[in-house]
């Protein structure tokens, strides 16, 4: 199955400047392996050594947080949407 | 690129956006606030169409602290691009704090987004700045903001 991958600006030097690219798989984890293939090194950026998701990358299904499902053995369907979305935080100190 | 020298790209505001998001640092006050920048690029001028107030999730340090919520960041980036716009950066104040990257900011930092500071003394007087990483270990670089006048 093929899924539309919503990819950030900061990952986009490893897409070749594309903001979405389609990648095959059953779940979440399967796209993230299959997009390392066409994209090297996309993987290492999302995922940390022990395969867990970074804590600078959130990742939505539609419009909902992987995390709230089943985080990366969440199983896809026909014309669902990944978005890949950096953390976004700081602050005066 | 001395220490003080400006980055390679410069971002274009309206005034109406650069009062908004002075005024959302001023109501946020002693707090931080933070929000999402939409536009467009064109060659290295970055321009900003709309600005959009986010929710600082970060309840427990919001007075030197923020974390855009995650959820309104996916919801605007899907708005943008149906009207073939991107999430260009983002603002947050620094409450008593110089409009500089702090360490902190310089941890989380993403690259090729616009990070507008505002600093906001004592809820009244700001100034702002907008930076930029270039790549994933460089430092932050400040670029130009240049304000357009509304007609």
């Amino acid at each position: 199955m093929s899924i539309k991958v919503r990819i950030p600006t900061p990952l986009r030097k490893l897409t070749n400047g594309s903001d979405e690219v389609t990648a095959a798989g059953k779940n979440v984890a399967e796209i993230i392996e299959d997009l390392e293939k066409a994209y090297p090194g996309l993987k290492e950026r999302i995922c940390e050594g022990d395969g867990k998701l970074r804590r600078f990358v959130n990742i939505y299904l539609n419009d909902e947080d992987i995390r709230f499902k089943n985080n990366l053995e969440t199983e896809l369907k026909e014309n669902d949407e990944l978005s890949i979305i950096p953390a976004i935080a700081g602050g005066a100190a | 690129m001395g220490l003080f020298g400006f980055g390679k790209t410069s971002v274009h505001i309206s005034r109406s956006i650069y009062e908004e998001i002075q005024r959302h640092a001023k109501e946020a006050y002693p707090n931080e606030c933070c929000g999402v920048l939409v536009g467009a690029n064109y060659g290295g001028e970055r321009k900003i169409f709309e600005s959009h107030r986010a929710k600082n999730v970060n309840t427990d340090r919001a007075h030197d602290r923020y974390i855009i919520d995650p959820a309104e960041f996916n919801l605007i980036d899907r708005m943008a691009r149906t009207q073939s716009m991107d999430v260009m950066g983002f603002y947050h104040s620094h409450p008593d704090h110089p409009d500089k990257p702090s360490e902190t900011d310089r941890e989380w930092g993403q690259t090729g987004y616009s990070y507008i500071i505002i600093s906001v003394k004592g809820g009244k007087d700001t100034t702002m700045r907008s930076w930029m990483i270039d790549d994933e270990d460089a430092p932050f670089t400040e670029e130009k903001i240049k304000v357009l006048e509304n007609q």
